[in-house]
């Protein structure tokens, strides 16, 4: 190791051999363990979804029948929601990065951490179990809706359970960031000096924290229910199926915000990077994420808008729906501001950025179509519906994802990724999700119900477009993926601070060494976002 | 990792040591029993009171609720992030209920 002298030795080299990865305590061999794990269920559910989209590339069967096809979609629903957004940027990133950020060296409880990393294995292992067991994975879609979810004969008491245990992985994620973030911040960073992926994770914590409980005891009422009979949901058993939906959206409106909000803090660190440029509007990107968590529990009911709720309560769900989309575009509009005048330098992550603010625009925008009582009757169970999650889950939190796993690509593996490569994986990947997704909403409009594995025939044309675009969509993510694998080897070596950001991650060497900081790190004062302040120079 | 953790200050350890004499919880305890004496008799001799009975026997009820968390499971001499947490859980809880409450009472 003489070489290596000046550089200390990084986190990777400290200890060695699988035990010192999988009973690792380290936030950044944890953040790792769950990138990989998220990475291949990742992996798993795209295949479904390939599946799909070429089962409904002509009319008719095609590829699957109809049973075959309701337990594609469900179990793709469940492994994307469940095993790869809800954990995807909390876990990995946030593990990673906030107490890098923050300028201290581990979370609050690094063993609590471990284990929730182990929850969330044993959770994939009980979703995976439904496809070999007994009659397959559920058919109930993933929001296992009673009282169907009760009578049907396919594992649902096992894909709940499933649920149920990725829930508390996720509530001990949340447990720890909150008491990380209050009270391990290097001793002069302040609230207002806080990176603002730090407020996102902060404000996601809250919800993961209070939410998650809501879909823990529903969930165990519906195996109350299937296994024991007793009378909650069904009707048959004297039970009501529209308290499933509250008690279900009352958790999974907020929970549309776990997924969400930690991307949005990401492209709030990519943006001011790219653009050379102090973040507009601090405060208020911080204040609206706060907000966002906050409001994001009044409105759940706008998912049963026709599911026989009383006629005053969907006026009032619906009013609701509309404030939640203020704090939303206060976001959008100071990341617009930022670019404004700004030295943009256009690479990867500041592509699949501006691609977030694009695509999340048009989710957030369809989102108030369904969000208004009266469209949302015509909208409800289309492909419109379809259409807006994926522009908002996908298009933002998705590539919210893939963005910055080019930016920190170099702080995490220490090595550069390939740019060119990566440009045109994420113009393939724009293109192909447009070209999937888009058809989509007009399928809606038209009146394409969605679920089922056939389609009347007027509908085929952009039925084959959206097929043809999840071809060119798949191309572009393997290609990216490929790119990054690749450039472990081959890529360049990466510098402490590549891009010149402001934020403390960039003071330490690439990959960081094991306790996170080779010198004490400097809290940049002021605004984390003042390109004054910049500690380290761009190598 | 327990060779970082010098520096830490985690709300597991108590910031300064509480040390409550056993008269006090004594006390504590003689109240809730006086606050459960007035529940029976609301209940059993009240009568006059009808529709209120249910709110007072809540009111009391939360009054013990509130006594229990703050003395007996030590909420007053915690962080106030704790209390943050208990508080917004509630309201949260109250939310939830009152939302739905709403649907089925005007449907
Ligand atoms: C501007 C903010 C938003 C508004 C106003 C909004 C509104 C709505 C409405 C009214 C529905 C129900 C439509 C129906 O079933 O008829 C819906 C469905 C959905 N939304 Fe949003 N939404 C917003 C943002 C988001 C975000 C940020 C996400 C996720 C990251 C999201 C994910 C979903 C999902 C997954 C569904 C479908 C659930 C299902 O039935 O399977 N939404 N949205
Ligand atoms: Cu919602």
């Amino acid at each position: 190791m003489s070489v290596a002298l000046a550089q200390p030795e990084n986190f990777y080299q400290a200890k060695r051999g699988l035990f010192s990865w999988i009973f690792s305590t380290d936030h950044k061999r944890i953040g790792l363990l769950y990138f990989y794990a998220i990475i291949s269920f990742f992996l798993v559910a795209m295949a479904l979804g390939f599946l799909m989209r070429l089962e409904l590339i002509a009319p008719g069967e095609t590829v699957m029948g109809a049973k075959t096809y309701n337990q594609v979609f469900t179990l793709h629903g469940v492994i994307m929601i469940f095993l790869f957004l809800i954990p995807s940027v909390p876990a990995f990133f946030g593990n990673f990065l906030l107490p890098l950020m923050i300028g201290t060296d581990d979370v609050a409880f690094p063993k609590l951490n471990l284990f929730s990393w182990w929850l969330y294995v044993l959770g994939g292992i009980f979703a995976l179990l439904t496809l070999v067991v007994g009659d397959g994975p559920a058919d109930t879609g993933w929001t296992f809706y009673a009282p169907y979810s009760v009578k049907t004969g396919t594992n649902v008491t096992l894909a709940v359970l499933a649920a149920f245990i990725l829930g508390f992985s996720s509530i001990l994620t949340g447990l720890n960031f909150i008491v990380t973030i209050h009270r391990l911040r290097a001793p002069k960073m302040g609230w207002f000096q806080m990176p603002l992926f730090a407020w996102a994770l902060y404000a996601t914590a809250w919800i993961q924290l209070l939410a998650t409980p809501v879909i823990g005891i529903t969930l165990l009422m519906i195996i109350a229910e299937r296994v024991f009979g007793v009378g909650l949901f069904d009707p048959s058993l004297g039970g009501d199926p529209i308290l499933y939906q509250h008690l279900f959206w009352i958790y999974s409106h907020p929970a549309v915000y776990i997924m969400v909000l930690p991307g949005m803090g990401l492209i709030s660190e990519m943006i001011p990077t790219f653009a050379k440029r102090t973040i507009f509007g601090y405060k208020a990107i911080a204040y609206s994420s706060l907000a966002i968590a906050f409001i994001g529990y009044f409105v759940w009911g706008h998912h049963m808008f026709t599911s026989g709720m009383s006629g005053p309560a969907r006026v009032i769900f619906s009013v609701l729906t509309f404030l939640v989309a203020v704090p939303s575009a206060i976001k959008v509009f100071n990341w617009v501001a930022t670019l404004y005048k700004g030295a943009i330098d256009v690479k990867t992550p500041l592509l699949f950025s501006l691609a977030f603010i694009f695509q999340f625009l048009l989710g957030g925008l369809t989102g108030l179509v369904i969000g208004a009582l009266a469209t949302d009757i015509h909208l409800h169970d289309t492909y419109f519906v379809v259409g807006h999650f994926h522009y908002v889950m996908f298009g933002g939190a998705g590539f919210a994802f893939f963005g910055a796993l080019h930016y920190w690509y170099g702080k995490i593996w220490g090595k550069m990724y390939n740019e060119k490569r990566a440009q045109i994986a994420f113009w393939l990947m724009f293109i192909g999700f447009n070209t999937l997704y888009f058809p989509m909403l007009v399928l809606g409009l038209m009146g394409m119900p969605r679920r089922y594995y056939d389609y009347l025939e007027r509908f085929e044309t952009l039925n084959v477009i959206s097929t043809v675009g999840s071809w060119i969509l798949i191309t572009g993510i393997l290609l990216m993926i490929i790119n990054l694998i690749v450039s472990r080897k081959s890529g360049k070596v990466a510098p402490r601070n590549p891009w010149g950001g402001t934020t403390m991650e960039w003071q330490t060497p690439s990959p960081p060494p094991l306790h996170n900081f080779d010198a004490t790190p400097v809290v940049p004062e002021g605004n984390p976002y003042d390109h004054k302040n910049n500690i380290t120079e761009k190598a | 990792m327990a060779d970082n953790t010098k520096s830490r200050h985690l709300p597991g350890d108590p910031k300064e040591h509480h040390i409550v004499p056993y008269k006090f919880h004594i006390g504590i305890w003689v109240g809730l029993i006086i606050l459960t004496i007035m529940t029976v008799l609301v209940s059993v001799m009240g009568i006059s009171l009808v529709a209120f009975s249910v709110i007072t026997a809540m009111i009391i009820a939360s009054t013990k609720a509130v006594v229990v968390a703050n003395y007996f499971m030590h909420l007053k001499y915690e962080n106030k992030l704790i209390t943050w947490l208990m508080g917004v859980t509630i309201f949260l809880f109250i939310v939830f209920i009152a939302f739905t409450a709403f649907d089925y009472l005007t449907r």
